[in-house]
């Protein structure tokens, strides 16, 4: 296929079989040997121009009807299969184009060439990553390493291999491979990074590259290669062999589930021995949670099923832990004997503890700052670089603070005095307030350009930093106060959780409800969390409920 | 100014900032440097090469492309100028000889100006509409078509 196109065409169809059997007119055999005698002639015609006035001439004598087909043949003649005769590289580039339905259910069924530019792992890739997708490289290298024939899906360590898992994946990845995988690269999303610290939200090559520093024994090889493609975007060359259009179809099964509500609700109950009213889930499978009996557990949360084991309990609060951040190495929790604790996850242990006057009711941090939201009215905010000790406050405020947000210097605060205030951190000032809510706000989320919030007057708001307004109302989201809530854009997301004891999923651009997700719980729901595939929440039932949308996806905890 | 001699021999000479638009030449000046030597291109005749001048005329002017490898979002093909559209207004066999020479050039905007347009030809047909369109013969056998069918069912809803 290629020899021929890439020597462009002779004058004479390169394929005369391919106009084939449309010629073939009633003649007797003699008649046929005499026709192919002529056309031998015809081609060894050297001068094209000659050849042509030959076929003219004969053409001329055709009578009308049959001069017809002949036409209609001719045309064909001038037709060309621009995916079955284009270099590879240009037929896909022409497929690129396509909408997928039309790549699956029309391109590939046109001719074994075609089906051969349809399935071409490098298109796929191209469209999956244009789609904004992503691959967890680490875990795919990890489950890459596992023996054939095993599938991830029904992969079932036990908890004491799966708490170093990660540092298996990483230490045990061949020199070069997570370089040939496609690591998350720059996407507007990155820059979310900043305020979603160690959500699991976003997951960075610089935070691989870190990880792999303290995690993997050598420390130089990581160092030195932090120009290598790992944090290129632009990754050429061999890629491991992932398959590009299975994962394409996976995860386009993974958004049809969340459209249609398709999931499966695992419940852990007595997760703690009182109400739970924080936790958070990272990429490394870790799951922390806050209780109202003084601990933090942290949990393994399983890749296969919706299975969570316990790996710690951190002590040290005196009071009902409220709120909690961690990222790689630290985690952060906030409690109502009024004090701010910082851990070591490494080795579990308390590094500092941050004094304030009343009830710690919410917190965030990122590279730079550590802000928390208190009782008193008053935001405090910490310059991390200074070991917590340089800290400045922020009042506006008339009554708690229930909720902080960062997103780079840009604080978002929501309180009980129905405003939503925005802070400009370097500049230590309020820069926005923002009131529509008619009720307190209990919770908030925040991307750097849309903050979503939920109040005891049971609506959701959407709010654009640009716009300075409530662009979207969602009333009567709940039937009572909206206590946790979370959203993605790239995902078209928001999930809300509620003391109606409802979790709902509902669509940002439009506010419509896509599910109410019910007997998840059993009594006030305090906070949840979603990534690509899953939400997990905790409730004043003590439990923590799993809503899965990968039951039926293998690779589903890959896709990111 | 810059000579290009085509597959048959015809020399076209071009202002330099023509020419460049072709990645191919601008290297190929880049190394021998200036010269007033034509440049042969054995892989496209005069009529291509003519009508491949014709875009490079046009567009001389534009800015140089961007490398959109990983755009982040899905590539569109309904955003081609009436200018460009109108330009792409000939014979499949032309169109395809114009592909080639964009591809053998390095010329990229125009190579995805063209695969633009097929891309447009295709969309929203089936693939018999498909093989009628670019007089392609259907290989595959009725078992195959059954198992192709069966594995794209992933896509019926989306």
């Amino acid at each position: 296929m290629t020899d021929l196109s890439d020597e462009g065409f002779d004058d004479w169809p390169a394929a005369p079989g391919r106009i084939g059997g449309a010629w073939d007119l009633p003649l007797t055999a003699s008649e046929r040997q005499a026709m192919e005698a002529l056309a031998q002639t015809l081609r060894i015609t050297a001068n094209p121009l000659g050849r042509t006035q030959l076929a003219m001439l004969l053409l001329g004598q055709v009578p009308a009807d049959l001069l017809k087909t002949a036409v209609i043949h001719l045309r064909q003649l001038l037709r060309r299969d621009f995916v079955g005769m284009l270099p590879m590289e240009v037929a896909t580039r022409i497929l690129e184009f396509l909408p997928i339905r039309d790549i699956v259910r029309s391109a590939s069924l046109v001719s074994r060439q075609w089906r051969a530019v349809a399935t071409q792992a490098c298109l796929w890739r191209r469209l999956y990553l244009r789609r904004g997708w992503r691959v967890d490289a680490d875990r795919w290298a990890f489950y890459s390493s596992l023996p054939r024939g095993i599938c991830p899906a029904r992969v079932m360590l036990d908890s004491s291999v799966l708490h170093v898992s990660n540092a298996i994946s990483l230490a045990n990845t061949p020199k070069d491979m997570s370089a040939l995988l496609e690591h998350p690269p720059e996407t507007p999303r990155q820059t979310l990074d900043s305020v979603l610290g160690g959500m699991g939200k976003v997951y960075m090559p610089q935070r691989v590259l870190r990880q792999r520093q303290f995690m993997s024994s050598s420390s130089s090889e990581a160092s030195s290669r932090s120009s290598s493609p790992l944090s290129s975007p632009r990754l050429r060359g061999p890629t491991l062999a992932i398959d590009w259009r299975m994962l394409y179809a996976e995860y386009t099964q993974l958004e049809a589930n969340w459209r249609s509500g398709r999931c499966r609700v695992d419940r852990w109950e007595a997760a703690h021995s009182e109400s739970i009213y924080c936790l958070q889930f990272d990429r490394h499978s870790r799951l922390f949670s806050g209780s109202r009996d003084a601990t933090v557990k942290v949990w393994h949360l399983a890749d296969a099923a919706s299975h969570i084991t316990q790996l710690a309990t951190l002590r040290g609060h005196t009071g009902s832990v409220l709120t909690l951040q961690a990222d790689e190495a630290t985690l952060v929790t906030g409690s109502s004997d009024a004090t701010v604790r910082v851990w070591d996850l490494l080795t579990y242990t308390q590094t500092h503890c941050l004094h304030h006057a009343d009830a710690v009711l919410s917190l965030r941090f990122n590279e730079k700052w550590l802000v928390t939201a208190c009782k008193d009215r008053l935001v405090r905010v910490w310059r991390r670089n200074t070991n917590y000790s340089d800290m400045f406050e922020l009042r506006g405020h008339a009554v708690a603070v229930n909720a902080v947000h960062l997103h780079g210097d840009t604080l978002v605060s929501a309180s009980g005095d129905r405003s939503i205030k925005v802070w400009d951190l370097e500049r230590r000032s309020c820069e926005l307030t923002l009131v529509d809510h008619v009720r307190g706000v209990a919770c908030l989320d925040f991307d750097g350009r849309f903050i979503v919030s939920g109040s005891s007057d049971r609506s959701i708001r959407i709010w654009s930093l640009e716009s300075r307004r409530c662009e979207r109302t969602i009333h009567n989201a709940h039937s009572d106060l909206v206590r946790t809530i979370m959203f993605d854009r790239a995902m078209d997301i928001v999930v809300s959780g509620s003391y109606d004891e409802s979790i709902k999923i509902w669509r940002f651009s439009t506010g419509a409800l896509l599910h109410k997700i019910k007997n998840v719980h059993t009594s006030r729901v305090f906070k949840l969390m979603f990534d690509r595939s899953r939400i997990v929440s905790c409730s004043h039932d003590r439990s923590i409920s799993i809503i899965d949308f990968a039951a039926n996806i293998p690779h589903a905890r890959m896709l990111v | 100014m810059v000579v290009l001699q085509s597959s048959d021999g015809k020399n076209f000479t071009v202002e330099r900032g023509v020419a460049i638009q072709s990645v191919l030449i601008k290297n190929l000046l880049e190394d021998i440097g200036e010269s007033d030597e034509p440049i042969p291109l054995p892989n496209v005749s005069s009529k291509v090469l003519e009508k491949v001048i014709e875009y490079c005329e046009y567009h001389v002017d534009d800015p140089s492309p961007i490398l959109d490898d990983l755009d982040e979002i899905p590539k569109r093909s309904d955003d081609i100028t009436p200018q460009d559209e109108n330009y792409m207004k000939v014979d499949q066999e032309l169109l395809f000889e114009i592909l080639l020479a964009a591809n053998y050039m390095d010329i990229k905007p125009l190579l995805e100006l063209g695969c633009k347009t097929v891309a447009n030809m295709i969309r929203n047909k089936t693939a018999q509409e498909i093989r009628t369109m670019f007089n392609i013969v259907d290989d595959f056998s009725p078992e195959e078509r059954e198992q192709i069918k069966k594995e794209n069912e992933w896509a019926e809803d989306h």
